[in-house]
């Protein structure tokens, strides 16, 4: 895709938004204690991105788009979309198996993913940073994390 | 004179805690260390570290942040320095003297001049800090609503006005943001909006999720899309500490450069990587070889250096006096404070000066401690850079998750950061800046509630931010500074875009040899 279509497709993007934002916030007028109640700013916002709206798409139909925006690169960008695959099931298992076990899974699985290829840093780093970050959040800093199913109250 | 006192007393508090000294040098190495790896930047690493401060007295959480930030800033010309990528975007101007430098053979000479200049600028930056904040102060005291309304939105104008390539993406962006304050409850009327029946919207979207976001997991999913690209480079070092001589002959480039990064710095919007261009056009201005600038000339590296270390003082003065942050690292501290209970502005001077002194002194300890960490270590520093990404990434990558989950132990702030960590990761590939966003969820909420207040107080007659000298002022300095700047900006990227040219020919050049 080039420049011109993405401004011009963001810009529609953007003018669909600003609109429905700015119908959304009607259902707060005359809520406050004078005429600019609550939905004063919101509209007024959503005017202005509106009108900046329209003008990205005039800009980028007159061919001013900026020509040199990054080609995507396909290769990179599937691999961060798999990396936050990862990170979403490590989230979501976060409560099944624990903080701890689960960050040193997801430290492990990500960087043999990206590509590290010698197993013993992999193992070494997966092990002290999972184990550093635990001591450091659960006991200096006191922050309660997930424990997980292998959690035994002593 | 009192002022004087104060910032004395101030010292006597910090010396007479070990632990705030402790937690000044674990900033400043942390945020060398995070400023001299490239794909990590000194807001992100505030950003990243903000939680760790969170069960800290808040005296010592901010010397910490500010021990990152002041790190961060210098950190980012090591790698600058060594294998030509500024490891902060501050950094950038560094590496037009410092990297031809380092390919002579003198690349501990130009870290050594880094250093010293940092110090300088930095201790520079922090006593105008310290002297000119409280009159700010004073003066800011006299402000009422449509005053603070106004000047939210000259803070706005000077950032959209220099963030970017394109000053409409900016203001989209600027836009966006200031649309995302809107969703939560309402402080003047108590009513929730945009917050389609979710309890966890209420409070709006809170500010370290949306910091670690748009800083930290924008920038991680950039670095692992282009980790096959970058090619790493190794480093080598050499001999550190330059020659009295050689430092005493930069000492008037260094203190000229601190003191115009602290003016620089304290413009809101203009931050440290202005400073540093500026800086270096003058001191090649002046120079008496200036046909030496760009092949390795020790002026070069010490006048960025100077000019960016003292922006962060400089930076300061807005964010703490007035609540309008300099930049986007400020913006994080300025974030720092409210989450410990203390709102930056001029009533911070009146309530709080057992907090405003300890952060002046903390500032000026910043720089001595930097100076100490800087070439004592500069050789250990060198050597991060050689750490493999493909380690480094998933480490930072559990970091932004960890960090926007201790807010408020909550998931939904991962989800939350995650989300607007793609939007920002897209939004970048479509050109459109992030820094504006950052700025308006700060400014946003001041400037809406200010406008309303103010159209309280005037009973619906908007004339009343025209009517009032100082608001008034302030609108049509916007309007101005919104112009001019426009066209400094113009300016600077054309010089920018001169010297990525002239290193793309000379790199060309070099793999024909």
């Amino acid at each position: 895709m080039d420049s011109k279509r993405i401004d011009i497709g963001i810009g529609i993007i953007l003018c669909l938004l600003s609109v429905a934002i700015y119908l959304y916030a009607e259902q707060y007028a005359g809520r406050g204690v004078n005429s600019y109640g609550p939905n004063f700013f919101p509209q007024a916002l959503s005017f202005m991105l509106f009108l900046a709206a329209v003008g990205l798409i005039i800009q980028a139909l007159r061919g001013k788009a900026l020509k040199n925006l990054e080609a995507m690169n396909k290769p990179g960008l599937l691999r961060t979309a798999v990396t936050l695959l990862i990170a979403t099931a490590y989230v979501l298992l976060m409560n099944v198996l624990g903080f701890y076990l689960a960050t040193g899974l997801f430290l492990f699985v990500v960087m043999t993913y990206l590509g590290q290829k010698k197993l013993w840093i992999r193992v070494l780093v997966s092990v002290l940073v999972a184990t550093a970050v635990y001591s450091l959040f659960h006991y200096f800093l006191k922050i309660p994390l997930p424990e997980g199913i292998f959690y035994t109250p002593v | 004179m009192e002022s004087i006192v104060l910032l004395l007393g101030a010292f006597q508090t910090i010396f007479s805690d070990p632990f705030s000294l402790l937690f000044i040098l674990i900033g400043v190495t942390a945020g060398i260390m995070v400023g001299c790896l490239p794909g990590l930047t000194a807001t992100m690493g505030c950003a990243l570290l903000i939680p760790f401060t969170f069960s800290m007295p808040p005296i010592q959480g901010l010397l910490m942040l500010m021990g990152i930030f002041t790190g961060g800033i210098y950190g980012g010309s090591i790698s600058g320095i060594l294998i030509r990528t500024p490891g902060t975007p501050a950094a950038a101007a560094t590496l037009i003297d410092g990297y031809p430098l380092s390919q002579q053979g003198e690349a501990g000479k130009a870290i050594g001049i880094a250093t010293i200049a940092s110090f300088v600028g930095g201790a520079i930056g922090a006593l105008i800090m310290a002297l000119l904040a409280p009159q700010i102060a004073q003066f800011g005291l006299r402000f009422g609503p449509p005053e603070f309304f106004a000047l939210a939105i000259f803070g706005l104008t000077m950032i959209i006005s220099i963030s970017g390539e394109s000053l409409l993406k900016g203001v989209i962006a600027a836009l966006f943001g200031l649309l995302i304050t809107t969703i939560g409850f309402d402080p003047l009327s108590g009513v929730p909006r945009f917050t389609f029946g979710s309890e966890n919207l209420l409070g709006g979207v809170t500010f370290i999720p949306a910091l670690i976001g748009l800083f930290g997991f924008a920038q991680v999913f950039r670095n692992i899309e282009k980790m096959e690209i970058v090619p790493q480079v190794k480093s080598k070092v050499g001999k550190i500490l330059p020659s009295f001589k050689e430092v005493k002959s930069l000492l008037p480039t260094m203190f000229k450069s601190g003191g115009m990064g602290a003016m620089t710095g304290s413009v809101p919007g203009l931050g440290a990587d202005v400073a540093a261009f500026v800086a270096y056009g003058e001191a090649k201005r002046t120079s008496k070889q200036p046909e030496k600038f760009g092949k390795g000339a020790l002026e070069g590296v010490a006048a960025p250096e100077s000019a960016n270390n003292g922006a962060t003082g400089g930076a300061m003065i807005p964010m703490l006096t007035l609540g309008v942050p300099g930049d986007a690292v400020t913006a994080v501290l300025l974030g720092a404070l409210t989450i410990h209970g203390f709102q930056p502005g001029p009533l911070l001077f009146r309530d709080h000066l057992d907090i405003v002194y300890p952060i002046f002194a903390g500032m000026i300890l910043c720089q001595v401690v930097l100076l100490f960490v800087g070439l004592g270590g500069a050789r250990l520093f060198a050597k991060l850079i050689n750490i493999d990404i493909k380690v480094l990434t998933p480490v930072i990558f559990l970091l932004c998750i960890v960090g926007s989950y201790s807010m408020r132990f909550s998931f939904f702030d991962v989800w939350l950061a995650m989300g607007i960590g793609v939007l920002a990761y897209f939004m970048g590939q479509a050109k459109f800046p992030v820094s504006p966003i950052l700025l308006a969820l700060i400014l946003g909420p001041m400037a809406e509630q200010n406008m309303r207040r103010s159209l309280m107080l005037s009973q619906d007659d908007p004339s009343i931010f025209f009517t009032r000298p100082i608001s008034a002022i302030f609108l049509i300095l916007a309007v101005l500074m919104a112009i001019t700047s426009y066209r400094k900006f113009k300016k600077l990227r054309a010089i920018e875009q001169q010297i990525a040219e002239d290193i793309a020919e000379s790199s060309s050049a070099e793999s024909q040899k």
